[in-house]
């Protein structure tokens, strides 16, 4: 029963019930458990757990998210501004796509970063010279 | 294939008798197998996981929603009444709708169980699920930092 209550809740849920017990948190961070939850969200047709991402301008930093359910089929629609990393460097870029809600963002200085906004966690993948820069774009926008 | 007559009796562990017409009881996948395979000559049903007081909330929801010209109102306003029970009965409940194979009223429990925890602190949901705390304060608080955010 906890599990499939479990797997209806939103990721934020889930991170604040990390803290109800070990069991708990041992279940919400397997692998077959965030598989599973994953797949339920993205087959959702209310698209209860779908994101929309907002960049406001170009050369604005300021990023916005928002509820794609709310959007869709709410009078209010639930938005608001998301951090994220290299959020006050001058260059950066965001892929244009993602792979099951992750990002990566590459610092065209010397950084690659790979980014989960649901859960507002990023993992520096690596350090990149300016010149292999652009292959490496090259090389995950076939991969995507 | 067992002979049927019009009404089914159905039998919980603690030997309450249930008499359900037919055409309730077989739409249910358990019950429908039962009747299909197994060879009696008697009308009763024993159901060796669900007591009485169970049963009762059942086939109190059951008769309700297969009354005929009921409306969704209705329905809705049954549901909501049906719901006012402690966490341990409704646990109970979700437990006898999954032995029965009633997804209906599973999904029903579920998200009954969903608007009971969303949104509530961390100590109430121990309580609707009877969960014993094992972390120290200090770990607690350590996976609570984690993600202070989603706390807001």
């Amino acid at each position: 029963l906890i599990i499939e209550i479990l797997l209806r809740l939103p990721v934020k849920y889930l991170l604040q019930f990390r803290c109800v017990s070990k069991t708990w948190i041992s279940l919400i961070y397997s692998s077959k458990f965030i598989k599973y939850h994953m797949s339920l969200s993205v087959n959702n047709k209310d698209y209860t757990n779908h994101r929309l991402m907002l960049r406001t301008a170009h050369l604005e930093n300021n990023l916005k998210n928002c509820s794609l359910k709310s959007l869709l089929y709410e009078s209010i629609i639930d938005e608001s501004d998301i951090d994220y990393p290299m959020k006050n460097s001058s260059r950066y870029s965001l892929s244009r796509s993602s792979i099951n809600g992750l990002i990566w963002q590459p610092n065209i200085t010397k950084e690659l970063f790979l980014w989960n906004p649901t859960i507002r966690k990023h993992r520096k993948l690596l350090d990149l010279k300016p010149k292999m820069g652009n292959v490496f774009h090259l090389f995950i926008w076939f991969w995507i | 294939m067992m002979s049927l007559g019009k009404l089914i009796t159905l039998k919980t562990n603690d030997n309450e008798e249930f008499k359900l017409d037919k055409t309730v009881a077989v739409k249910l996948e358990i019950i429908k197998n039962i009747v299909q395979d197994v060879d009696c000559t008697s009308n009763v049903i024993p159901l060796p996981n669900i007591d009485g007081k169970t049963m009762t909330k059942v086939v109190k929801y059951w008769k309700k929603h297969s009354e005929e010209g009921v409306t969704e109102v209705q329905l809705k306003n049954f549901d909501q009444d049906f719901l006012k029970m402690s966490h341990s009965e409704l646990h109970d409940v979700h437990l006898a709708a999954k032995y029965l194979d009633d997804n209906q009223l599973k999904e029903v429990i579920i998200q009954e169980f969903l608007d009971r925890i969303k949104g509530k602190p961390i100590e109430e949901i121990r309580e609707v699920f009877g969960i014993v705390n094992d972390y120290t304060p200090e770990e607690e608080e350590e996976v609570r930092r984690e993600n202070a955010w989603a706390f807001e």
